[in-house]
């Protein structure tokens, strides 16, 4: 999955484990850039009656670096806190919510938006943006949540420093087949040519039907670049930002054995964090994911190694004989500068004309998005391989198909931006988990993703 | 030691550990702040208590018994501190020798 339960420890703390990472220019409000992180991975609808929420115990974080460094230049926090209506019943909803303040929803979540702004103008300042703002409930099914979408409508807040926010359940608009990828790699749509082959079939979509707790801003592009201002050229020096998730935790918790209680102590612990999709999870291997978790994007030099010589890259000739053998010899002899160019620096001016979006020579796992290209009219799933400028890697939008756009780069599809002598092999570009995700996981305004599923409805997900 | 003065940091330092046992089991190891502060080897008097937890612990351990380094953390920071005392009467402290006999 994009960074579903992706290591070892982040997969045993659900609510603090981002699973994806998103930002673009807002398609309908194209002065601002969206940014979008999730946690708690794989909700099943129906999960009472303890439904899913964010961690009050944990430091949620959006950080986005404007000068090429690999280290933040502005910060945006949110701390949950969950209160009880009725401590004496189990239910989470006591008769149909019809809006934040019924009286029948029992456990409900607040939060609070801070900014650090470590720039030269910010001082290193974190200023409140805003306090006590209201997650919408979980969708519970008609009976408790009847009239949903105007629930997640009242959750979306307007700050009067000019962003917007939302934060609360929606439906995962990652796309991915788990039982075939997970399988040797299987593709469905290609299994007839697999070392253990079976008959070609149509994709599963595995998230169909699961929900994710997002956080999104909606950001003035001004309030992100280093300058302040919004250029217009795609090769201005301030076009280009970093953004990546981040999750942390107390370092301390004790646990009361009178009450069950926690207390905590300690500075907060980074404990997951995200920028490109399934970096962690494709590319690092098993005993530094953790570490990697960790770590901080002006480290990630310690991992270029892993992004030059990818495993699955050099697993593919292997589980799809004679399909790839431009990639075996590619894999034989040299290391994937391509690779490391969309993932760890971005792609400089002069490879696809009409962009950019890197951010110099410091190495770091970040989405990398130029404010300066404007959302696209007709989007393509495979962004900047379905010559869509506004879709990933330049950025990442909530509908592109970031597993098939990087299957196809780890195919060598996007080797000869590099070296135009190498031709990759025809798999490569063709490469698909053959998904078409339901449009209802997604909608075109704030928050972009779409309404959570309903419990009553997705009982079995 | 070289930074801080030895006689304020061992006081301080004597009311963390007091703190960090607080709230974090069955039973309170306290020293008399006096003693404490002048650097004697006291022994502790084991409490039963049965007050929950405070909602925001302070805690110490010793993160390298080799060096008596400990690392104390409280509210959202976290400091380290080379601490021969300190170092030594929380390792007395978790092996029970601290009250002059095993647990």
């Amino acid at each position: 999955m994009s960074s579903h339960r992706e290591a070892p420890e982040i997969s045993k703390d659900p609510v603090a484990d981002n699973t994806d990472t998103y930002a673009f220019v807002s398609p309908d409000k194209p002065g601002t850039v969206t940014l979008i992180t999730n946690y708690v991975p794989l909700e099943g609808p129906d999960g009472g009656p303890n439904f899913f929420e964010f961690g009050d115990d944990v430091l949620y974080q959006i950080h986005i670096d404007n000068n090429g460094d690999g280290v933040a230049d502005i910060t945006y926090e949110f701390q949950f806190q969950t209160t009880l209506q009725d401590p004496n019943t189990f239910l989470y909803a006591t008769g149909p919510i019809t809006s934040l303040d019924s009286a029948t929803w029992n456990k409900r979540q607040l939060y609070s938006v801070s900014r650090w702004d470590n720039t030269k103008s910010g001082g290193g300042k974190t200023t409140v943006l805003g306090s006590g703002l209201q997650c919408p409930p979980c969708n519970i099914g008609p009976r408790s949540t009847p009239n949903y979408a105007a629930l997640g409508a009242a959750a979306v807040h307007s700050l009067p420093s000019g962003e917007t926010v939302f934060a609360g359940q929606r439906a995962d608009g990652f796309i991915v087949d788990l039982g075939a990828i997970f399988d040797l790699a299987d593709l469905r749509p290609f299994q007839n040519l697999q070392v253990i082959p079976t008959m070609a079939a149509p994709g599963v979509d595995s998230l169909e039907a699961t929900n994710v707790h997002t956080i999104a801003i909606q950001v003035p592009i001004g309030r992100l670049t280093s300058n302040g201002s919004a250029p217009t050229s795609v090769t201005s020096g301030n076009a280009v930002i970093g953004v990546w998730g981040a999750a942390s935790r107390r370092k301390v918790r004790v646990i009361d054995s009178a009450t069950g209680e926690l207390s905590e102590s300690g500075p907060w612990v980074q404990v997951s964090r995200l920028g490109n999709p399934l970096f962690n999870e494709v590319i690092v291997p098993l005993g530094l994911k953790d570490r990697w978790n960790a770590s901080h994007p002006v480290d990630d030099a310690d991992y270029v190694r892993f992004v030059e010589h990818p495993t699955l890259s050099g697993l593919l000739p292997d589980l799809y004989p004679g399909v790839f053998p431009n990639l075996a010899t590619l894999n034989a002899s040299q290391s994937r500068a391509d690779l490391v160019a969309i993932l760890l620096t971005g792609l400089p001016a002069g490879i696809i004309p009409g962009f950019q979006n890197n951010t110099g020579k410091v190495m770091a796992d970040m989405l990398r998005l130029n404010v300066a290209i404007p959302p696209s009219v007709s989007p393509s799933p495979f962004g900047l391989l379905g010559n869509d400028l506004a879709g990933f890697p330049n950025g990442r939008r909530v509908m592109d198909d970031t597993t098939s756009i990087e299957l196809r780069a780890l195919a060598g599809a996007t080797f000869p931006l590099v070296d135009k002598s190498f031709t990759a092999d025809a798999a490569a570009s063709e490469l698909t988990e053959g998904l078409t995700p339901d449009p209802t996981r997604y909608q075109s305004t704030f928050p972009y993703l779409g309404t959570p599923h309903d419990g009553f409805d997705n009982p079995s997900s | 030691m070289s930074a801080i003065d030895r006689r304020t940091f061992l006081a301080s330092s004597a009311g963390v550990a007091a703190g960090a046992a607080m709230g974090t089991g069955a039973t309170t190891v306290t020293a008399t702040g006096a003693a404490a502060a002048a650097g004697a080897v006291v022994a502790a008097e084991v409490v039963v208590h049965t007050d929950p937890a405070a909602r925001e612990v302070i805690a110490a351990y010793v993160r390298d018994a080799e060096h008596d380094v400990v690392t104390v953390t409280s509210g959202t920071s976290e400091t380290t501190y080379r601490d021969p005392v300190l170092a030594r009467r929380l390792l007395a402290a978790a092996d029970g020798t601290l009250t002059g006999g095993a647990r």
